[in-house]
């Protein structure tokens, strides 16, 4: 908390004092967001089918250029996304820009402080609503659960951008960590945990290439992360560690019309610990998805959007029929997977204003919570469905 | 055995819907600042500068880029046959890098006339216009082809 509001400080004090002081080098920008939405037969968003305005985001960012090798940018989001994540403000990113070469054909970035995961289609902007495809991204990819761990972490990232006659290379690679809040150590193990689980790092590298003809973008990330769990004095967990690697597979072509996107994932997760009642906990499992995503351009301010999404929690277990043989007790089936169709409308009223809509339905519910201990697991039925709607604002 | 599915389906719309080269009916030329020290630019320069991946000039200088609205025709044609991109290509990126503390986006201009005026009133600055006849002689035209 100390550090959060240490952080605040220093990226207010940089917004106040720079803008003053010099508005040539000084730039800042921020977004609205307000909605309504509601999940019926799940608890993904609401519980008990209720409507709900619980889907609010704010944010502000600041970037002040200090010469042509160094700037410093940060940015606050104040986010509530009703079951999704921890309702609350965070500091999105706060980090020294450090740029390595002045060529204008390659550009060299290096970023030290609270830097953003930009190793995906849309982790680097995923808390502003107007960059993205729609109001809830795919889970498969980009799964709530995690939002906290995945979006923003505390270390070195660099980032390479050439670009030539055989079109633009993106090379982006990061180091560091992503602190928890209490909540996410219930969400990601279970409700009875009284410790802490601490993420010790995360390890990412991407690169992306786009030809000369600019329709195309490709490219590929992997990622490494290990996280401890330290236990309180009496606590149902006496130890344990997990690891994640995850390799993902993204592509986009952009005609003049219409956009097709597509991010696959592999993900192997490995959790281990001792808990007081005898129980060891060993489990490696790797799970598969992805998702299609088309969006089409009807007319110059109207975009519609149809996507496919899919995750399997166990590739060895498609159907998630193992699951009722789960050593912390039997979990439905259910839980092994989930696939979810979505389509939405956004309506561009202004060039800095938009009204988006969306409808979900899901089969499944394997995405909604780590599926390991069955008191930590998220109510759905086998199939719920999720639609959202948000007016959104930005400057 | 989904991922097999998802890629031939993709793979399949995009072989359907490949985009066709276009001619430009209208020169478009890229003006500077008359303090900006270049005469060439490479199109992939060229992108890189819109695009706000690049800020400065070789010589140090902050780069300021002056753009017209994104349904301006001029602003159409100068993406598609100057950047070989979108428009809504070029929106995307300029929203990814300013709300992911990246830098700037270009200064919209509403009419031709505004950003000839804001070019030279601005060190460092950058845009283009549709057939300039004359031009103010605080701006210059640079080329756009052969790289630097």
């Amino acid at each position: 908390m100390k550090r959060f509001t240490l952080s605040v400080g220093v990226l207010l004090l940089l917004i106040s004092r720079f803008g003053e002081a010099n508005q040539d080098n000084f730039s800042w920008h921020g977004f609205v967001a307000q909605g309504l939405t509601s999940s019926t037969d799940s608890n993904y968003i609401t519980t008990g089918n209720e409507i709900t305005t619980e889907l609010t985001e704010i944010g502000i960012n600041g970037s002040y250029v200090i010469n042509p090798s160094l700037s410093v940018s940060g940015q606050l989001v104040y986010l509530d996304g009703g079951n999704r994540f921890r309702r609350g403000a965070r500091l999105d990113y706060l980090f020294l820009d450090w740029r390595l070469t002045r060529l204008f054909d390659w550009q060299v970035n290096v970023h030290l402080g609270r830097y953003k995961n930009r190793h995906w289609w849309y982790s680097a902007t995923q808390d502003v609503p107007h960059t993205r495809p729609s109001i809830s991204l795919p889970q498969s990819i980009y799964y709530d659960g995690n939002r906290d761990l995945a979006l923003s972490s505390d270390g070195i990232a660099l980032q390479s951008t050439k670009t030539g006659s055989t079109g633009t290379w993106e090379v982006r690679w990061s180091y560091g960590r992503s602190p928890l809040a209490r909540e996410d150590t219930e969400k990601l193990l279970s409700p009875q945990a009284q410790g802490r689980a601490k993420q010790d790092f995360t390890h990412q590298f991407s690169t992306y290439w786009q030809p000369e003809s600019m329709h195309w973008q490709v490219g590929f990330s992997l990622l490494q992360s290990e996280f401890t769990y330290d236990p309180a004095a009496v606590d149902i967990l006496l130890n344990g560690k997990s690891g994640l690697d995850r390799l993902t597979l993204a592509a986009r072509y952009d005609s003049e019309n219409w956009e097709l996107t597509m991010e696959l994932l592999r993900d192997r997760l490995m959790y281990a610990g001792d808990f007081t009642q005898g129980i060891t906990l060993d489990v490696d499992k790797t799970g598969e998805g992805g998702y299609l995503q088309w969006r089409y351009f009807l007319q110059n301010n109207l975009t519609g959007l149809v996507r496919f999404d899919t995750y399997d929690v166990d590739r060895q277990d498609r159907h998630g029929d193992q699951l009722a043989f789960n050593p912390f007790g039997a979990i439905p089936e259910h839980y092994g997977y989930m696939d979810t169709l979505t389509v939405g409308l956004s309506w561009d009223i202004r060039s800095n204003l938009r009204l988006s809509g969306e409808f979900s339905r899901t089969h499944g519910a394997g995405r909604l919570t780590a599926v390991v201990f069955p008191d930590a697991l998220v109510y759905a039925k086998p199939y719920w469905n999720a639609w959202s709607v948000q007016l959104m604002y930005w400057f | 055995m989904f991922c097999f599915g998802a890629l031939l389906l993709w793979v399949g719309a995009v072989w359907t819907g490949t985009a066709r080269a276009e001619t430009s009916p209208q020169p478009i030329a890229v003006v500077v600042n008359q303090s900006v020290d270049i005469t060439t630019l490479s199109p992939a320069q060229l992108r890189m500068i819109f695009a706000g991946r690049t800020q400065f000039w070789p010589d140090g200088s902050r780069i300021r880029v002056f753009v017209l609205p994104p349904k301006n025709d001029t602003h159409q044609l100068f993406c598609r046959h100057l950047l070989n991109i979108y428009p809504y290509q070029l929106e995307r990126i300029w929203q990814r890098v300013v709300y992911s503390g990246q830098g700037e986006a270009p200064k919209i201009i509403d009419t031709a006339q505004a950003m000839q005026d804001a070019i030279g009133k601005t060190p460092g600055a950058i845009g283009y216009l549709s057939a300039p006849g004359q031009i103010n002689k605080d701006i210059r035209m640079i080329t756009v082809g052969e790289p630097l």
